[in-house]
């Protein structure tokens, strides 16, 4: 399968760096198989070392600095049993079109970066989403109509990307319920979740552990949920690319029906015909062995995410 | 078959190896290990005894190669070269020349063993972020190796964490899943102690070359069925027709190309026998250990 993009967006402060380092701290350790690398040793290395400060530092030392780059991109593979299944482009977009001080060209380059993304990230902080702030804070604060705006974009543009709404920081928003939450989020982002939009959302809640909206500097570092943004994005690029396969497998049906028509036909085209049949052998092939990848990844690694599609709720086949 | 040990500093890997030589000296169920250089040799002796009476050796600084023979009953039947890291690699970019070293290293290893030290695994958030680290490399070379590679997970000090006994610590989970996911790579986790008290020394290498002596054991015994399938389509094709026209020609007959064949397949299976034997004493030694 050829490499997909997932753009990560959200405002200064949302929290997407330690998200990306808590997401690959556990990936890279490995879960139910599976395994992140990165392409580059040494950015295996750095990602390495910025974790290992979040872990054992205490106080501002262990969390990292803000990163004035618009855009930093990172490239990863996401293996099963040591065998590539897939790589991904991570692009981390921290540019001007989310800070409030956009402008025409800043819109523009977002765009261009979210463009053929399989999947969009889109971090909004627990802090942000506390019981203390009423919804029109939270809004504006979340810049949620710039977002909205954005989407919009996409859906006129017929690009739809997968999208996770990913809650980081969600340590600090325990004073509201889960389900109390997802409302919320409905609510913020709802373009994302009205009928007949058919956007494919899910909802991610994610930590670095429990205890660091009380204490930052040394509460205990303990990753909760950091994986499964990323296990939905790469499930939902399987899924797209089994309806591609179908699709062929369906069309390469069609024709042979067409060619083998009528007795002389099939008699003329039979080593086109053949040759389409070896075709779809293949591509069956190719069905079974995606299937099996989006079997594991939901059994395996889907417990705690919600997921939304064309606005309702939705289960995860298995 | 080389076979790399990997781990981070101070994890004990000299002191396994120089314990586990030792070990092997007294032989282990007929199993004996015999170093090449006689000088290498007498100094893993001189620092397993070291080791037993509480001295421990200094952190290794280079990477070292070391050649080995293993002997069963006095016959040696398998030669390994053993490759030690300074387990500072793991912390330097790759434009470090051991950093370089070890990547080349991992795409050609036949055998790895992962150490992990026990004690620091109660402190799961400090080594959970190295054992990340070693995993990475490791996945990195595997995803391009093709032949069957075993891999032990070897957990150091065991004396001094009992509560870790026989359960796979949490943070080595995903790499035992890993490997039981994998279609190549073989892998088993032992606990060990050096010192006054050794435990299970031996088992890691052993385990390793156990899987290698099967593998070498298997490429021959394919070669083997390829030369008998020939010789006996060579064999189904003479007659004496063929034996007749090659003789005016000067040429082999379908007779005599299979002879040859039969031939090939005999000085195969010489080299199998030796192998014979042995494996199914290591077998034997290790058939408490869970493979995953």
């Amino acid at each position: 399968m050829d490499n997909i993009k997932i753009t990560m967006l959200g405002t200064t402060g949302a929290g997407k760096t330690c998200f990306l380092l808590g997401m690959y701290a556990k990936m890279r350790q490995g879960l139910g198989g599976f395994t992140f690398s990165t392409l580059d040793p040494d950015v295996d290395l750095d990602l390495s070392d910025r974790w290992s400060r979040l872990v054992n530092e205490q106080g501002d030392k262990r969390w990292p600095k803000p990163n004035d780059n618009e855009v930093q991109t990172y490239q990863f593979n996401f293996s099963y049993g040591f065998r590539k299944l897939l790589g991904f482009d991570w692009i981390d977009y921290r540019g001007g079109a989310l800070n409030g001080r956009k402008q025409e060209a800043d819109v523009d380059f977002l765009y261009k970066q979210v463009r053929d993304s399989a999947s969009l990230f889109l971090c909004v902080s627990g802090e942000d989403l506390a019981r203390s702030r009423s919804v029109q804070q939270i809004k504006d604060k979340v810049q949620t109509a710039d977002m909205n705006r954005f989407f919009q974009t996409l859906a006129e543009k017929d690009e739809k990307p997968s999208v996770a709404v990913v809650i980081t920081k969600y340590d600090h928003c325990r004073d509201r319920a889960k389900e109390e939450v997802i409302e919320l989020v409905q609510e913020l982002f709802n373009p994302l979740f009205a009928e007949g939009a058919e956007w494919l959302v899910t909802i991610c809640p994610v930590s670095l552990g429990n205890g660091l909206a009380a204490d930052p500097g040394a509460g205990e570092i303990y990753p909760r949920n950091c994986h499964l943004p990323v296990t939905f994005a790469i499930y939902s690029a399987f899924k797209q690319q089994l309806e591609e396969l179908d699709e062929r497998i369906r069309r390469g049906q069609e024709i042979d029906r067409e060619l083998g028509r009528t007795f002389f036909g099939r008699l003329f085209n039979r080593s086109a015909i053949e040759g389409n049949q070896e075709q779809r052998t293949f591509l069956e092939r190719n069905r079974e062995k995606i299937e099996s990848n989006i079997d594991l990844l939901s059994e395996e690694l889907m417990q705690g995410a919600t997921l939304f599609y064309d606005g309702g709720k939705v289960e995860l086949d298995v | 078959m080389r076979i790399l040990m990997l781990g981070h500093p101070g994890v004990g890997k000299t002191t396994y190896m120089a314990s586990m030589y030792g070990a092997l000296q007294k032989g282990i169920n007929g199993f004996s290990l015999k170093a090449e250089d006689q000088g290498i040799g007498d100094e893993l002796l001189a620092i397993a005894q070291a080791i037993a009476q509480g001295r421990y050796p200094k952190p290794t600084d280079q990477r070292a190669e070391y050649r080995f023979k293993l002997t069963y009953n006095n016959k040696s039947f398998f030669q390994f070269t053993w490759i030690d890291y300074r387990g500072g690699v793991f912390t330097e970019n790759s434009s470090s020349p051991q950093v370089q070293h070890l990547l080349k290293d991992l795409k050609k290893a036949d055998g790895i063993l992962v150490f992990c030290d026990g004690e620091a695994l109660v402190a799961e958030a400090r080594t959970s972020g190295e054992i990340g680290r070693m995993m990475s490399l490791i996945g990195q070379a595997l995803a391009k190796i093709d032949n069957p590679v075993p891999l032990s997970v070897v957990l150091t000090k065991a004396d001094l964490v009992p509560q870790v006994n026989g359960h796979i610590p949490t943070p080595l989970l995903g790499l035992k899943e890993a490997v039981s996911a994998s279609s190549t790579v073989s892998g088993t986790f032992i606990r060990v102690a050096c010192g006054r008290r050794p435990l299970n020394v031996e088992k890691p290498v052993l385990f390793v070359l156990q899987q290698g002596v099967q593998n070498r054991t298997s490429r021959l015994q394919d070669q083997v069925e390829e030369h008998e399938r020939k010789q006996r389509t060579l064999e189904s094709q003479a007659n004496i027709f063929d034996d007749f026209f090659s003789w005016v020609s000067d040429e082999r007959s379908y007779r005599d190309l299979a002879v040859l064949q039969a031939e090939e397949a005999r000085k195969l299976l010489q080299k199998i026998e030796p192998l014979t034997l042995p494996t199914r004493a290591l077998s034997e030694h290790l058939k408490d250990l869970t493979v995953f």
